[in-house]
């Protein structure tokens, strides 16, 4: 086992979290059935809407309730020093996360090459811990030499900024 | 014969200028995302498709095919050079390739993986040319219950290929089929799932889906551990001796058996041939022991075994509208988009799109070989690309591309959305070939079953009323009882490796 074989025994956070993913979809399973119910089953030429999700919801209740039971029942596939990221890789996926919601809250606010200059910038020196210079340099390429590719080579409408300079030199 | 001279019109268009320039950029392309780590061929190819928008048709599938397939090819030279495999498919070629690296052979194992990969390849295409009007006829015959049937089958294959754990398996095709749900109601039209929101009307975008559990879980995945820097084995020559290329001829001829024979199986993931190709050739070996320690037959056998693989996939699609992979339901997906719908009618309708594609296969496979080989020290220099540039660089273009689609940032927080859905199910050792499978083939499903019960005004006994779909049904539902003594937890490496 993977867990003996990195001289650990634990496994207890994986089996939860394994566990609770079982009741997650069991949770989703019930959902889709009760969704289901407010669609007819059957009509007068044969199955209607709530048909399909029907029994769709019916076997992911008993498949995520054989789940719950093979993660309760069985050891742990791996120990959890390999399902828990370290500090720094925590660190990467929780900035890159927020970077992610905040271009989408950004992008139609003010404008593409802003959003991509922001979300560029931060996430090299997070990810990379690049020099300053060299990360606005790049995230200039990024926003801007990007920005002309897709909209005016590639036709590829992305939102103009209205701030400040920006739409003065186009973008 | 007549297939032939479709064929050859196929190829007096796709060898035309522009169609030639689509495949060359498609190669490139492709080649460029198998040779990078953090990012596979399913996502690839789904973060491009928006690039195809403007083209059209044929073109568009060109493009994307020759990413497809361009894309195992790069990882080969990651293999070899770097022992690092930019694919799943590509690990088996760490064990010999790497090791003739380090002999200084680096070129030889190049050299006969690509050679491989292009007879591989042909071969592939050449059955499909062969197979694909029998195949169509066969599907042509089919009506909705021998339809439902046929995809029955070919999910049930998903399922119990994708993993050790078929209760997870099943589950994510349950989740696939009910996101294949949200929008109208195919036959009565009335919103499901869509929870009042206007935009999941149109039900949800499969390039968007696919973007976020492959192209963004795949590098959160990847942003947890911090990227090992790259020490790449030099390059002499890139010709084979003549007793290495004696050794790869039948290593060669096998593979391409093998990855052509998997590759038609639903389900079947594409590192599988790779594994079954390098066992075989160790076990036939006289000299088994070489193997591990720079054996040519160790490369020559799983890497044409993977490319005939990857072409041979490509024949349920064509003729009988059943994706085997992630990739492929991308490709389907990409086909769709553009208003062509895969399977037997695509042979009748528009055989201006396929036979072109057809043909490009050809020369696709053929550009790859000649291309790569010279070009392999500009792939090994954009290994030195600092990761922390080109993740940023994929995450910008993942959300260029969701926004392209939708044409608004709601899409884009869709994307994210199933983003950090594939990162969890990725941590949680969830395949995801199932749930992408089933997401595209679900409506298709839905609609068959419904169409066969109203003509039989409900009765399920039609399902059963033609021999062919009572096979298909019988052989499904063995495939799935067979996986039963397996209902056992999954090893950690195995699932991740399925998720390539």
């Amino acid at each position: 086992m993977a867990g003996e074989k990195h001289g650990t025994t634990s496994g207890g956070l994986v089996k939860t979290v394994q566990q609770a993913g079982a009741i997650a979809f069991f949770i989703l399973g019930g959902f889709i059935l009760w969704d289901a119910s407010h669609f007819r089953y059957l009509t007068a030429i044969g199955p209607g809407p709530g048909f399909f999700p029907v029994w769709v919801g019916g076997f992911l209740v008993v498949l995520s309730a054989g789940l719950f039971i093979q993660a309760s029942t069985s050891e742990a596939t791996f120990a959890d020093e390999e399902f828990v990221p370290d500090r720094d890789g925590i660190r990467r996926v929780l900035s890159t996360l927020v970077a992610l919601v905040l271009f989408v809250w950004a992008l139609e606010r003010i404008g593409y090459s802003p959003t991509a200059f922001a979300f560029s910038f931060v996430l090299l020196i997070i990810f990379g811990r690049t020099r300053i210079v060299i990360s606005l340099a790049l995230s200039v390429l990024v926003s801007v030499v990007l920005f002309y590719i897709f909209n005016h080579l590639l036709g590829v409408r992305l939102p103009s900024s209205p701030l400040g300079l920006w739409p003065a030199i186009g973008i | 014969m007549e297939t032939f001279g479709f064929l050859m019109q196929g190829f007096a268009v796709a060898l035309q200028p522009n169609y030639l320039l689509l495949a060359l950029a498609g190669c490139f392309i492709g080649t460029l995302v198998g040779v990078l780590p953090g990012i596979g061929p399913s996502a690839g190819t789904a973060i491009l498709l928006p690039l195809t928008f403007q083209l059209e048709p044929a073109g568009a599938i060109i493009l994307l095919s020759a990413i497809y397939y361009g894309a195992q090819y790069g990882g080969t030279i990651t293999s070899v050079l770097l022992s690092v495999p930019g694919e799943a498919s590509s690990v088996v070629t760490c064990f010999d390739g790497y090791p003739m690296a380090q002999q200084g052979r680096a070129g030889s194992a190049l050299c006969v993986a690509a050679v491989g990969s292009f007879v591989g390849g042909t071969v592939a295409t050449f059955g499909l040319v062969v197979a694909a009007p029998t195949m169509v006829a066969i599907a042509l015959q089919f009506g909705p219950a021998e339809q439902f049937a046929l995809m029955v089958l070919g999910l049930s294959l998903i399922m119990v290929l994708a993993g050790k754990s078929v209760v997870k398996a099943l589950i994510m095709g349950m989740l696939g089929l009910i996101l294949g749900m949200v929008g109208m109601d195919p036959t009565a039209g009335v919103p499901r799932f869509t929870f009042g929101q206007m935009h999941l009307l149109g039900g949800l975008d499969l390039v968007v889906v696919v973007m976020g559990l492959f192209g963004i879980g795949e590098i959160l995945v990847s942003l947890e551990k911090k990227a090992a820097p790259a020490i790449s084995a030099s390059i002499r020559s890139l010709l084979p001796t003549r007793e290495e290329a004696r050794q790869s001829v039948a290593p060669i001829a096998r593979g391409t058996l093998i990855g052509f024979a998997l590759g038609l199986i639903p389900g079947m993931q594409p590192s599988l041939s790779t594994f079954v190709s390098y066992m075989a050739e160790r076990r036939l070996s006289r000299t088994p022991e070489r193997f591990g320690n720079g054996a040519i037959e160790g490369v020559a056998g799983p890497e044409t075994a993977n490319n005939a693989f990857v072409n041979a996939a490509l024949i349920p699609l064509f003729t009988l509208g059943i994706p085997t992979t992630a990739t492929i339901a991308v490709l389907q997906g990409a086909f769709m988009m553009h208003g062509v719908l895969p399977g037997p009618l695509l042979f009748r309708d528009h055989p201006d799109i396929i036979w072109p594609v057809i043909a490009s296969l050809y020369v696709g496979n053929a550009l790859l070989l000649v291309l790569n080989l010279p070009l392999i020290g500009i792939w090994v220099s954009l290994l030195r690309v600092p990761y922390a540039l080109l993740y940023v660089l994929i995450l910008i273009f993942t959300l260029i591309g969701a926004y392209s689609i939708t044409g608004s940032s709601y899409g884009v927080g869709v994307m994210i959305f199933f983003g950090v859905v594939g990162y969890a199910l990725r941590k949680l050792d969830f395949p995801l070939a199932p749930l992408v499978l089933t997401f595209v083939l679900g409506p298709l499903i839905e609609r068959a079953l419904r169409a066969s019960l109203q003509m039989s005004n409900g009765s399920p006994s039609i399902l059963f009323e033609s021999w062919t779909s009572t096979v298909l049904l019988v052989a499904a539902c063995l495939i799935l009882l067979s996986s039963v003594p397996r209902l056992s937890p999954v090893n950690l490496n195995e699932a991740r490796e399925d998720n390539e």
